[in-house]
């Protein structure tokens, strides 16, 4: 098989993979609150990857840990002072942006100029290799397999936090593996779609699935999620662009559009429903 | 332990719903106490009002006997447990009633998934509702009118809709004690009274323990064993 359209295809299939698993994570990150903590995260996941690269040590390793650190140091924080989980991120983010920032300055100019430095900042196609793209799916499959099996806790959870805990409900533990879960996704997408737009990859389909449907949304959040990668490979390869930032300027369009086609589809569907009433018994 | 302490341990729980002795507590980063000096025993399967003015500290008291606060001073044991060392436990066997629950239009549950969420803590994966709890389910419809709501998204019904879901989630746990916090701030003064009816009938058909929290006293006062006035913190009278 031709070269170029081999790593199209496994481009394709990373970017599906990863839209879908950001799209549904998405929306139980943003769902349960966590949207900040992920972006924290997401940020701790480049300072581990920066340090990573320093020192010449596995990328994806040290990007999780950092990944995972970030999000207990948060939530020690949160729970040990009182602090809003918010503010707790948002401090967190600063830190581990200057860890990184150092890190990149410290870091020689010739490894800096290389492809690798360039995968970590703004993400690469040739990144994603058939086993990241399997080790991605499996994780995928974890987090819909763990979305089942505790549906009753996660959807009274999501409900409402407070009653969830009082009817005993052990919101703590639920927490943290999306966070473990969130950390191990975006450890390996970072060279895909880059630690710095990574983020939008997340948060866009979430928002666009929550603020359109009340039913399904997890799948909604998917579906646009996937979307949006596969649209972000195909304008990445055909104007030879970062993927990274095409995947983000689709994710937002796609997010956006999907918003606008549905708000458009109620409108006209309460407009058909309100004319088939007869004339004066209407409201 | 000897069986004969454990029997005495036994029956203590068997006999109070909630002992409170000389209890103080705070909310975090402050320095003054919410609740000052509480002494309350409260036997089960008793109907309790906690009344008191705004800021008396009545929420506080039944946020304290759920584990979200903690004792800072003097004893707690809430169905026989010490707190809040056995806070899971415990709100597994309790229910409780926010005050003004009220979710968004765009709440993505209907009143029926709302309902079967309460059940949570005690499913395994995958377990679906037992026959027992459907039985008790159809029968909670009916006694709280509330069957033609079932599959309506829960963010459309009204605010005494939305309290009757809820209080048929707190009834489908089957909690040994029901606490409920501002129960008639959504309903409206015709429905009080009906309302306060059907909590005396739910005590007396399942032998629970309700402590109710409402500034409103009139409706239920006919209905109370024991009535709890709080001012400033402290317990004032107990009647």
């Amino acid at each position: 098989m031709n070269f170029i359209l081999m790593i199209f295809i496994e481009s394709i299939f990373a970017a599906y993979v990863a839209g879908f698993l950001c799209g549904y994570l998405g929306v139980y990150l943003s769902r349960l609150r966590l949207i900040t903590l992920g972006f924290a995260v997401a940020h701790g996941a480049i300072a581990g990857a920066s340090i990573a690269f320093l020192f010449g040590l596995n990328v994806e390793i040290l990007s999780f840990v950092f990944g995972v650190s970030v999000a207990l140091v948060v939530e020690y924080i949160h729970k040990r002072f009182d602090v809003e989980r918010d503010i707790a991120s948002m401090y967190v983010f600063s830190l581990s942006s200057a860890v990184a920032i150092i890190a990149i300055y410290m870091t020689p100019t010739l490894l800096l100029t290389s492809d690798i430095a360039s995968m970590i900042l703004w993400g690469s196609i040739l990144a994603m290799t058939i086993e990241k793209i399997v080790f991605l799916a499996v994780v995928l499959a974890i987090l819909i397999a763990y979305t089942r099996i505790f549906r009753w806790e996660l959807d009274s959870i999501l409900f409402d936090k407070k009653l969830a805990e009082a009817e005993g409900v052990n919101v703590d533990i639920h927490t943290i593996a999306f966070v473990l879960i969130s950390a191990s996704a975006i450890s390996i997408l970072l060279r895909f779609v880059g630690g710095l737009l990574l983020f939008s990859l997340i948060f866009g389909p979430a928002v666009a699935a929550t603020s359109m449907t009340y039913k399904k949304q997890n799948i909604v959040g998917a579906t646009i999620g996937s979307i949006s990668g596969i649209l972000g490979v195909i304008i990445s390869f055909h104007f030879d662009l970062p993927v990274g930032s095409t995947i983000a300027i689709s994710t937002c369009i796609t997010s956006i559009l999907a918003s606008i086609a549905i708000n458009l589809y109620f409108k006209r569907a309460l407009k058909n429903t309100i004319e088939s009433i007869p004339v004066g018994h209407r409201p | 332990m000897g069986i004969y302490a454990e029997s005495a341990v036994f029956l203590e729980r068997a006999m109070y719903a909630v002992e409170m002795e000389d209890v103080y507590t705070a909310y975090p980063k402050t320095s003054d106490a919410a609740l000052r000096g509480i002494d309350l025993t409260v036997p089960r399967e008793k109907l309790v009002l906690i009344t008191g003015p705004n800021g008396a500290g009545k929420t506080t008291l039944l946020e304290l006997i759920l584990g979200f606060l903690r004792p800072i001073r003097g004893r707690l044991r809430v169905l026989g447990y010490e707190m809040p060392k056995y806070s899971r436990l415990v709100r597994r066997k309790c229910s409780y009633v926010m005050q003004d629950f009220m979710k968004p239009y765009n709440t993505p549950y209907t009143a029926r998934e709302v309902i079967l969420m309460g059940l949570a803590p005690y499913k395994a994966p995958f377990e679906k509702i037992s026959r027992e709890e459907q039985k008790l389910l159809d029968f909670l419809l009916e006694f709280l009118d509330i069957g033609g709501l079932l599959d309506k998204p829960f963010g459309t019904l009204s605010g005494g809709q939305q309290q009757r879901v809820m209080l048929a989630r707190a009834l489908l746990r089957r909690p040994e004690m029901l606490l409920l916090d501002e129960p008639f701030s959504s309903i409206d003064a015709d429905s009080r009274i009906e309302f306060a009816h059907l909590l005396d009938d739910i005590r007396r058909r399942y032998g629970m323990t309700i402590l109710v929290v409402s500034h409103d006293v009139s409706p239920i006062l006919g209905y109370t064993d024991i009535i709890v006035r709080l001012r400033n913190g402290r317990v004032v009278d107990v009647e």
